[in-house]
């Protein structure tokens, strides 16, 4: 099916391969982002794949592939979250199972500091509401603007930057308080 | 309420000023740094999984609805064969010297397998169920001759029990064939009654003794060429069940149950003849039941039966092998999941994707295909098993659309 590329460029067929090529890094970023080091990352890029195979031919090219794929991409980060959030309930372990380091590697002190404070990062992220989490994660994180949100969220602007500015304001009191303990 | 209408600066991209807002930018770089996927977050684009996960509603809840109720029905159905044939279909007197084909119940022909001639004094055939007989012997003795020559002399009073086919009315089956398919079929199921020991005197008239029975037949194979295959796997398993033993191997039992299996795997690779393969097979399960190349056999007859389409089969030889030889065991683990997935099992599936990617990064002779279908196998069950709704993203309208993303 023709359809025009995210970057405005000429109608292409979509072909699983070429999308995959395209846009598997971004969709790995933003795996990596929304979710944070809980969240397996080849695993939500290959169910993002799986989903983009099977709905393939169904897609009308009414929306930019890029918000399509951030979309499918978020529902599914949303439910591993969720998952890994009943896992740590279940095991009443929340301190080992959340995030801790994103992936086994050999690392030095930096290194470590970083992802510990990664962790507490995300942890006080947990607390947001999704919305707000996920407007505060595209706009210091990615370094997306509020009309880019807007476009890969389906939301209007304006609702972006108060979504952003409640974020920031609860994020900003979780973080002090932690600092604070 | 204020209207926010410009952006903040990034607390992430912020220079030196309030000391809460640096913390802030400083966190958030450090989480932006350690969330930056490498080359191994982009595994290999996965083929095309199995299991192709379904949107569950009403139609399919309806569905289960329907196929429990006929479940159930059906099992009341089993219940009450099974009950009816318990109890004895009839006794039917046969001419002397005939050649006995009998109409059962349900409007099917049954005849001994054979054909089997009687001839004696007097003759009863009494049909104890459908796929088994007895033959009484009157008050003098009674021989039971079958269509190769062989005869069994039932001594006066008793009783021999043998197999019946059951064909479609129309139609005369072939024997079943019982034990291996290669070779020469078997007489037909005609034992020799002398091991049996004499009834007791008091018994003899009114309890006709069981003087040999037949073994049970075993599904033809016969009719596998026959059959329209069912849907092939989406992707076949390319898994190596070991490899095939030497045809010429030492000597003696070990080295006939090596070329036996030798002869299947050739049978099933290079002649691409499964039925033929699964022929041999049995051949070697008769004659090497415990032989020492048994995974290998099992393993060859997995291979044969996913050829032949018979997944459900093939599963089940499966899970029946014992681990530790054979293939390896993250491939062995991929096999088993992708097998269960394609049959519904998703949720114990789950558990065989999880232990093919253990034992592959395990280095336990893993492969990167082995791992990448094994995430591609866990992803569809996941998605099968509750994340597919989910996963349908909405497609936006146009208009929802500003501006364009990053």
């Amino acid at each position: 099916l023709p359809l025009p590329s995210s970057a405005g460029a000429p109608a292409e067929p979509l072909d699983i391969e070429e999308l995959y090529r395209q846009h598997a890094p971004t969709v790995a970023r933003w795996a990596a982002r929304l979710g944070g080091p809980s969240v397996d990352v080849q695993d939500v890029v290959q169910e993002v794949f799986l989903v983009a195979r099977r709905r393939l031919r169904r897609f009308d090219g009414a929306a930019k592939v890029t918000t399509w794929l951030f979309r499918a991409t978020q529902r599914i980060v949303l439910a591993a979250r969720r998952k890994a959030r009943l896992r740590r309930w279940l095991s009443r372990t929340p301190a080992d199972l959340a995030p801790a380091a994103p992936r086994p590697r050999p690392t030095p002190l930096e290194t470590v500091e970083r992802d510990e404070l990664a962790g507490v990062v995300y942890r006080l992220l947990d607390q947001l509401p999704e919305r707000q989490r996920q407007v505060l994660i595209l706009f210091e994180m990615e370094g997306l603007g509020a009309a880019e949100i807007a476009a890969l969220t389906g939301a209007r602007p304006a609702t972006v930057r108060v979504q952003l500015h409640r974020a920031r304001c609860k994020f900003a009191e979780l973080y002090e308080a932690w600092e604070q303990q | 309420m204020r209207r926010i209408r410009t952006e903040p600066e990034r607390w992430s991209a912020r220079g030196a000023g309030n000391a809460l807002e640096d913390s802030l930018g400083a966190a958030l770089r450090a989480a932006a740094d350690a969330t930056v996927p490498g080359p191994a977050d982009l595994p290999p684009l996965a083929p095309e999984p199995l299991v192709v996960p379904r949107r569950l509603g009403l139609p399919a809840l309806a569905g289960v609805l329907v196929l429990v109720a006929g479940g159930a029905v059906g099992a009341a159905q089993l219940v009450r064969a099974a009950r009816a044939a318990r109890e004895p279909l009839g006794t039917v007197d046969v001419p002397r010297g005939s050649t006995v084909s009998i109409s059962g119940r349900h409007g099917r022909r049954i005849r001994l397998d054979g054909p089997i001639t009687l001839s004696g004094d007097v003759e009863r055939v009494v049909l104890a169920g459908e796929g088994e007989a007895r033959v009484e012997a009157g008050e003098r003795p009674l021989e039971i001759r079958g269509p190769s020559g062989s005869a069994i002399d039932l001594p006066a009073g008793a009783t021999w029990s043998g197999t019946v086919a059951a064909a479609p009315a129309a139609q005369a089956a072939p024997p079943a064939h019982a034990g291996a398919a290669v070779g020469p079929p078997p007489a037909p199921s005609l034992a020799p009654p002398a091991p049996a020991p004499p009834p007791a005197p008091a018994l003899a008239a009114a309890a006709p003794v069981v003087v040999a029975r037949a073994a049970a037949p075993r599904p033809e194979r016969a009719h596998h060429a026959d059959r329209s295959p069912p849907a092939p796997l989406a992707a076949p398993p390319a898994l190596e069940p070991g490899p095939p033993p030497s045809p010429a191997p030492a000597s003696g039992a070990d080295g006939a149950e090596a070329a036996l299996v030798a002869s299947a795997f050739r049978a099933l690779r290079a002649g691409h003849d499964p039925a033929g393969a699964l022929a041999l097979l049995d051949q070697h399960a008769a004659r090497f039941p415990l032989g020492v190349l048994a995974v290998e056999a099992g393993m060859a007859r997995v291979e044969a039966l996913l050829a032949e389409g018979e997944r459900g089969r093939a599963l089940a030889t499966l899970e029946a092998l014992p681990e530790g030889r054979g293939a390896s065991p993250p491939a062995r683990a991929l096999l088993r999941g992708e097998l269960r997935a394609s049959l519904g099992g998703c949720r114990a599936a789950l558990a065989d994707f999880d232990a093919a990617l253990a034992s592959a990064v395990a280095g336990a002779g893993g492969s990167a295909e082995v791992s990448a279908r094994a995430r591609a196998g866990r992803a569809a069950c996941r998605a099968r098993l509750g994340i597919s709704d989910e996963t349908l993203a909405p497609l936006p309208t146009r208009e929802g659309v500003e501006g364009a993303p990053r």
